[in-house]
């Protein structure tokens, strides 16, 4: 008696509904509703074939490219004969040609939410990336991997070389630190070292963490996909009345056009030299500051001037790992000592040695993994060996990696791609 | 020869089995998303009715209960993963403002009922254009799903539409796998729901 009543109270609920809909069905376009591509899965399944557009034929010969036209956003095209419009046949043309599928599992598509933020009481703008990632078996989640926006930006308003923490500020228990916080907390990338790489996305989490900024709503979101061989196509929500609306492509571009756009979400980001090419550069580079080194020394020691102390000391301290110690071989007596960096520059001021050579000097070795490190990664420490530097055919013939000796290298940003530049750490001199 | 023609049973038998295995999936994934889309459909009725004044108070209060009993944690606070989590969350735009603010869906439905119209109405995508995405498992026995759908609302004054707009709204679902007796049962909860972007009609 009970299941019918339910049954009973379930049709009149049916039938209530059906003249709610029959009164303002009108209002909501059914087939917009059924055209327009409403989710991200369906945009996939769109893209890959599996659904077609429900206008289309399925197996009408011309519909699969017709239905991977349609995932454009048709209003960026002027007509048929516009440019941007051939060059998107092409790479349509190009993911026919070479079967090419996009997937929710694939690390070559990524998220942009471009956020509506309060910092501190202020309204803010920014943009957070994320990328799927996977967890076991058949598990994924989305994480953030960088954020983008003015509010992290600490570039200094004035960019003066004396601008600084004094050197003789220990003696004062830096006593400027407090005038630096309160006085010019805008400069205070001046106040930092040099191999100190600010990163945005670890503000951000401290920001989070101290509950001093909040995400208000996602105001847009678009998706980047990279799986074309080339290309890079961005999709966006379009809300219209028309059977071109729903998750669109809003722009597309090859793949050396806007680079500096696409290298935002830097996991994806291929790298410019090849495994091949970054070794030889580190190994120039490497080169050129041994190099750098022996004139570094050259100078001070020719020169007594303002200029070498205030130039080339702090050039050549810049060449070591701050724990970096100098053998010191003295030929007249034949005795090693060892020496701080800085001590070794204090007596090279001085005048209280003579280097006659660089006999050796210890350097971090090259490994491949630096290949797929990721973009927040600025230093890391390998294994060191000594590279004999008196010229000689076989002075380096027989190099041996000391893998209990970690010595830094560091990452910086070229035009040309990312370099890595070593460190260097123990050295011995000849001197007199 | 008996053998060859048992080898071939058994062949066959296999390859019936697999594609009956992996369609099975592929129809229980459907299952699931139909009966998500059912769901998000169900609340929507509630939704117009809880909204229509031609409706006694005490009617529409029920509805608005009825509604909220679709959602995790039954719109109320509710626990996840050790977390304490807020009553599920509305987002709301309308065409008059340009942000965008959130509501506990309990307060949404409250002021649903309390409209200072003469009359509402309120009606949302039909369950056969609900679009579905597809399950993301997110732990063991939990599956994770978004329903997405228009919803028209128009609110009058003496009999003259006085408001009307209409928003697309994307609605989070929550599918526990339970085995029972019977099999596997698959619970759907509501949960938070995001509105894209609201028109005036």
């Amino acid at each position: 008696m009970r299941i019918v009543w339910k049954y009973i109270v379930v049709c009149i609920l049916s039938v209530n509904s059906g003249n709610i809909h029959a009164q303002l069905i009108e209002d909501l376009n059914a087939y917009v509703q059924k055209v327009r591509i409403a989710l991200v899965d369906e945009f996939f399944a769109r893209f890959n074939g599996t659904e077609m557009h429900p206008d289309l034929p399925l197996e009408k010969e011309g519909s699969r490219n017709k239905n991977l036209m349609i995932l454009f956003n048709l209003s960026q095209f002027s007509s048929k004969q516009d440019p941007k419009f051939k060059e998107a046949e092409i790479m349509m043309q190009e993911v026919i040609r070479d079967s090419i599928h996009i997937h929710y599992s694939d690390s070559t598509w990524y998220a942009i939410a471009h956020c509506k933020g309060v910092l501190d009481g202020k309204s803010v703008n920014f943009d957070i990336y994320l990328n799927v990632q996977h967890r076991s078996a058949n598990m994924y989640k989305w994480v953030i991997n960088k954020v983008k926006g003015k509010i992290f930006d600490i570039s200094p308003k004035k960019s003066n070389e004396n601008i600084m923490l004094y050197p003789d500020d220990h003696e004062t228990n830096f006593l400027s630190l407090r005038r630096m916080t309160s006085e010019q907390p805008s400069n205070i990338e001046l106040f930092m070292s040099r191999d100190f790489n600010y990163d945005s996305t670890s503000a951000f989490c401290h920001l989070i963490f101290n509950k001093r900024l909040k995400i208000e709503y996602v105001d847009d979101l678009e998706f980047v996909f990279t799986q074309i061989p080339g290309y890079i196509f961005h999709v966006k929500y379009f809300e219209r009345e028309n059977s071109n609306a729903g998750w669109l492509i809003s722009d597309f571009y090859k793949n050396d056009e806007k680079k500096q756009e696409t290298d935002e979400n830097k996991n994806l980001k291929q790298p410019d030299y090849s495994i091949q090419q970054m070794k030889a550069v580190y190994e120039r580079r490497l080169k050129e500051k041994i190099s750098q080194l022996g004139d570094y020394l050259s100078f001070i020691q020719k020169e007594d001037t303002l200029r070498v102390k205030s130039v080339y000391i702090p050039k050549l301290k810049s060449l070591f790992y701050d724990n970096a110690k100098v053998v010191i071989k003295d030929k007249d007596d034949y005795s090693n000592r060892s020496t701080t960096i800085e001590d070794f520059c204090n007596s090279l001021c001085n005048k209280l040695i003579k280097v006659n050579n660089v006999d050796s000097v210890m350097v971090p070795v090259w490994e491949e993994q630096l290949i797929d490190l990721k973009p927040t990664i600025n230093r890391i420490m390998l294994p060191a060996c000594k590279i004999a530097c008196i010229a000689s055919d076989n002075a380096n013939s027989n190099i041996k990696i000391n893998k209990s000796l970690l010595l830094p290298i560091y990452r910086e940003d070229t035009e040309d791609g990312v370099e890595w530049l070593p460190l260097f750490g123990d050295i011995v001199v000849s001197a007199m | 020869m008996r053998i060859n023609k048992d080898f071939i049973i058994a062949i066959i038998a296999l390859f019936t089995f697999t594609s009956i295995s992996s369609a099975q999936i592929t129809n229980q994934d459907e299952m699931i998303k139909r009966r998500a889309a059912e769901k998000v459909a169900q609340m929507n009725d509630y939704i117009s009715f809880m909204a229509s004044k031609k409706k006694a108070y005490k009617n529409r209060k029920y509805y608005s209960e009825k509604a909220l009993n679709l959602f995790i944690g039954r719109g109320y606070d509710y626990e996840e993963n050790g977390i304490n989590k807020k009553g599920v969350m509305m987002e709301i735009t309308s065409i008059r403002k340009t942000s965008v603010s959130h509501k506990l869906v309990r307060d949404y439905f409250n002021n649903l009922i309390n409209l200072n119209y003469s009359d509402v109405k309120i009606t949302s995508t039909e369950i056969a254009n609900i679009k579905v995405s597809n399950l993301q498992q997110i732990s063991e026995d939990t599956y994770v799903c978004t329903c997405q759908y228009d919803q028209a609302f128009v609110g009058y004054r003496d009999g003259r539409p006085l408001y009307k707009d209409i928003t697309t709204k994307r609605i989070k679902c929550y599918i526990k796998a339970e085995d029972t007796e019977d099999g596997t049962e698959y619970i759907i909860m509501l949960g938070d729901i995001t509105a894209l972007q609201t028109k005036k009609l």
